[in-house]
């Protein structure tokens, strides 16, 4: 079972932990927002003149609706549009927006790491146990499994047993929060030369 | 005529403009937090009638590694005191209070032998 | 970042999606014919005043929300008060003076520092890009030790968030050799 880190950690690390882990949406709100008020002031406006008689700045409200309730092709190309980008921003609003990263025990500090650099660190225990070199050995780091790709040289065994308890214990080492699986994959296919 | 710098009178004692005021009290802080004058950044204001000088730039200061050094905070109450006094003492000013905000370190380098 | 405005960020966008996509959706049910509906028509004057007051209230909670946003971020990392004045220390002292200290390790590319106030109290991220292939353990008591005599330094324990990275340049460098 894994522990939740940021919940048994000192207070002030408990929301950092938290705000680190996840995506706030701050960028993403102010796009959005400052479009909509782009589109918004210039509906107010053109509302405005509308009411008094005036001139249309661009498109008369009356227009507008018209535009809306008979697309031509024009208006059912847009239409589709904004239809898929509601759907992306629903995504956007939806997804759980948790960062790749790990969260790792500290008496002192809140740590979190990059899952790229976790896998690094897979691929560095690999790498010593195996003496191979780095570029035959890739990691892919997910919240809860840490995957070592070996690639063998032909005609060379690789004691896949030993590497895969290097690499257990580096990540033991390290102790990421939720804690990970590891596993070691041997490439069927090697590599001939060293 | 105007002269473009305005005549600062301190306690009646010495006229200083206030931009010769300014280089003084720069220099000092400068002096007194090891580095050089052009990294010091000092807005005088009143405080009452009193001078209040704000000081901001960099400090030089050992590597964190360094044995047996006073803590920063110390070490800035300690140029704070200098520089009051300095200022007094060399411009003449009744000092009101002082800040001192200190924006970098610059770390001294250990010096390989041989 | 409080929880509750993470909340709002995603209701905001998820309002601004239903509403593309009710548009969306009236536009190209006009075309289909799909649900019998009404056709908006002319705009009469009271649907005028209404669009405009609601534009512009919609307008000023966007600003007012988008100005709410970055707060927290500070410069000041320590800041002291007596009766002969103030001492404050920047986050940039922590960054140089870590920055320094962390030099020896090899594995260590970049050290950058900001301070935020997390609930009044400010606190130092750390953010360090690591060499591919690091030595993560090292890298973190690195870090942990250089944090350590920051504390004896500032004479005092700021709460410090660590973040260590994968640096892009760094995962393209050319292959490491690991020793």
């Amino acid at each position: 079972m894994s522990t939740d880190l940021a919940s048994s950690a000192a207070a002030p690390y408990r929301r950092v932990l938290r705000r680190s882990q996840h995506r706030s949406r701050s960028t993403a709100v102010v796009i959005a927002l400052v479009a909509l008020i782009v589109v918004l002031a210039w509906v107010g406006t053109e509302s405005v003149l509308a009411v008094f008689g005036l001139a249309p700045l661009l498109v008369a409200p009356a227009a507008l609706l018209h535009f809306i309730d008979n697309p031509d092709s024009i208006g059912t190309a847009a239409a589709s549009a904004l239809a898929l980008l509601g759907v992306v921003l629903v995504a956007v609003a939806l997804s759980p927006g948790r960062r790749a990263r790990h969260a790792l025990p500290d008496d002192r500090m809140a740590v979190v790491i990059d899952d790229g650099v976790l896998a690094g660190a897979m691929v560095r225990a690999a790498v010593r146990e195996s003496r191979l070199p780095a570029s035959r050995v890739t990691a892919v780091v997910s919240r809860r499994q840490g995957t070592v790709t070996v690639v063998p040289t032909s005609g060379s065994l690789v004691n896949a047993a030993a590497i895969t308890r290097a690499v257990e214990t580096a990540v033991a080492a390290l102790d990421p929060q939720p804690q990970i699986r590891a596993t070691v994959n041997v490439s069927e296919r090697g590599v001939v030369g060293s | 005529m105007t002269t473009p710098d305005s005549l600062v009178e301190v306690a009646g004692r010495v006229s200083v403009t206030s931009r010769a005021l300014e280089r003084t009290i720069t220099a000092i802080s400068a002096a007194r937090l090891g580095v050089a004058a052009g990294e010091i950044k000092i807005r005088l204001t009143d405080d009452s009638g009193l001078l209040s000088v704000a000081v901001s730039g960099p400090v030089r200061i050992s590597p964190l590694a360094s044995e047996g050094n006073e803590s920063l905070p110390a070490k800035i109450r300690a140029a704070r005191s200098e520089i009051r006094d300095d200022v007094t003492r060399i411009a003449g000013a009744h000092v009101g209070t002082v800040g001192v905000t200190i924006t970098r370190a610059l770390v001294l380098e250990k010096r390989r032998v041989g | 970042m409080t929880n509750s405005n993470r909340a709002l960020n995603r209701l905001i966008i998820a309002l601004i999606a239903l509403a593309l996509i009710v548009i969306a959706a009236w536009m190209l049910n006009r075309v289909t014919g799909l649900v019998a509906i009404d056709a908006l028509g002319e705009p009469d004057k009271t649907a005028l005043w209404i669009a405009a007051g609601a534009s512009l209230a919609l307008v000023v909670a966007s600003i007012s929300w988008i100005a709410t946003r970055g707060r927290g971020h500070t410069r000041t990392l320590l800041a002291a008060n007596d009766d002969e004045g103030t001492g404050t220390i920047e986050a940039r002292v922590a960054a140089d003076l870590i920055s320094d200290d962390l030099s020896r390790v090899p594995d260590i590319v970049d050290v950058s520092a900001h301070a935020f106030l997390v609930r009044g109290q400010a606190t130092l991220e750390l953010t360090v890009t690591t060499r591919r292939a690091a030595d993560v353990r090292l890298v973190v008591d690195s870090v942990g030790r250089a944090v350590a005599a920051l504390d004896r330094t500032l004479d005092s324990r700021i709460p410090v968030l660590l973040h260590v990275a994968s640096g892009v340049r760094a995962n393209l460098a050319r292959e490491q050799r690991v020793r």
